[in-house]
């Protein structure tokens, strides 16, 4: 085979590639789509910047807390303190009182004060 | 924007209005860039089936650069080729034995306008080229296919191969020659001779 076969040869393999099929244009175009919703298009927040930021902080957090599921659970509970300390039910409302009332006896002077103690009672 | 507005737009700029939420962007991408990677695969590897998955990984990972696309800093033809190579080679070299193109798929490789004798002698042609890189080492192989049938400059294959200039001439210049050994002696088997020249 000389020089110019071999040119001829790799000229006409120049225009003979194959084609896609339309299955692969699909599967690529959907990767297109996929991408530009899940990466490109969400909000900036997200995506960088202070996003990252809070992310990382989120993470640093959950971590601390013995992980993302004990952190949920410690955000539920404050949640619930905060609703129940602002609604106030009714029933959480009478305990309240009971215990407060309690509180109050508590602090009933039981004993004579010091000087009730000393001062004589006089018969008149 | 409308697909035909995009037609004369360069590839780097598509990819910007991709990022930007321009689908069909994507799509005027997609016709230009990949039968390019797929025929540049389908060589290297001699698998269509294999061909086609690194094509659209390719494109999976084109897609996924986008937004962080620096205008001036590489060409996407270029940056498309060096990360099917690489795609390429990690399937070469993890496989023990490769397998040739079969010839059920042949008929990809040909010009449907050619009458049914020279569509034959094509299919022979193409079928003996194939055979014909799979004998070369790896880089000459890679050289050879983009030189000679992606058509891209030395410069650009440099790039691609992450190698000078220079080694560009030579993995060419050597991987033509074995070319050319290795194809010897089938000049009339592949019609050449009754075609003359």
């Amino acid at each position: 085979m000389t020089d110019h076969d071999l040119d001829r040869l790799l000229d006409a393999a120049r225009g003979a590639g194959p084609v896609p099929s339309d299955e692969l244009m699909s599967r690529v175009m959907a990767d297109a789509v996929t991408v530009q919703r899940t990466v490109h298009l969400r909000p900036a927040a997200v995506r960088g910047g202070q996003g990252h930021r809070v992310q990382r902080w989120l993470h640093r957090l959950a971590v601390a807390f013995g992980g993302a599921g004990a952190l949920a659970g410690v955000g539920s509970a404050m949640v619930a303190g905060v609703f129940i300390g602002i609604v106030q039910p009714a029933p959480v409302a009478a305990l309240a009182s009971v215990l407060l009332a309690q509180s109050q006896l508590g602090s009933v002077d039981l004993y004579p004060s010091e000087v009730a103690f000393w001062e004589v009672p006089q018969n008149d | 924007m409308a697909r035909d507005t995009l037609a004369e737009v360069p590839d780097e700029t598509l990819l910007v209005l991709y990022a930007s939420g321009d689908a069909d962007a994507a799509r005027v991408l997609m016709l230009r860039l990949l039968p390019r990677v797929l025929g540049y695969a389908a060589r290297l590897l001699s698998d269509r089936a294999e061909a086609e998955d690194v094509a659209q990984e390719v494109m999976l990972r084109l897609w996924r650069v986008a937004a962080d696309w620096r205008d001036g800093e590489a060409q996407v033809t270029t940056w498309v080729y060096r990360v099917a190579t690489n795609l390429c080679t990690d399937r070469l070299r993890s496989r023990a034995r490769r397998r040739s193109l079969p010839l059920d798929q042949a008929p990809d490789l040909v010009d449907a306008a050619l009458g049914v004798e020279a569509e034959l002698m094509q299919t022979d042609r193409m079928a003996a080229l194939q055979g014909a890189l799979d004998q070369l080492p790896e880089r000459q192989r890679q050289a050879v296919i983009l030189r000679h049938i992606e058509g891209l400059t030395n410069p650009q294959i440099a790039l691609v191969m992450d190698v000078g200039v220079e080694a560009v001439e030579s993995l060419t210049a050597r991987g033509k020659r074995a070319l050319g050994a290795a194809l010897s002696g089938r000049r009339a088997l592949l019609g050449y001779e009754d075609e003359g020249g």
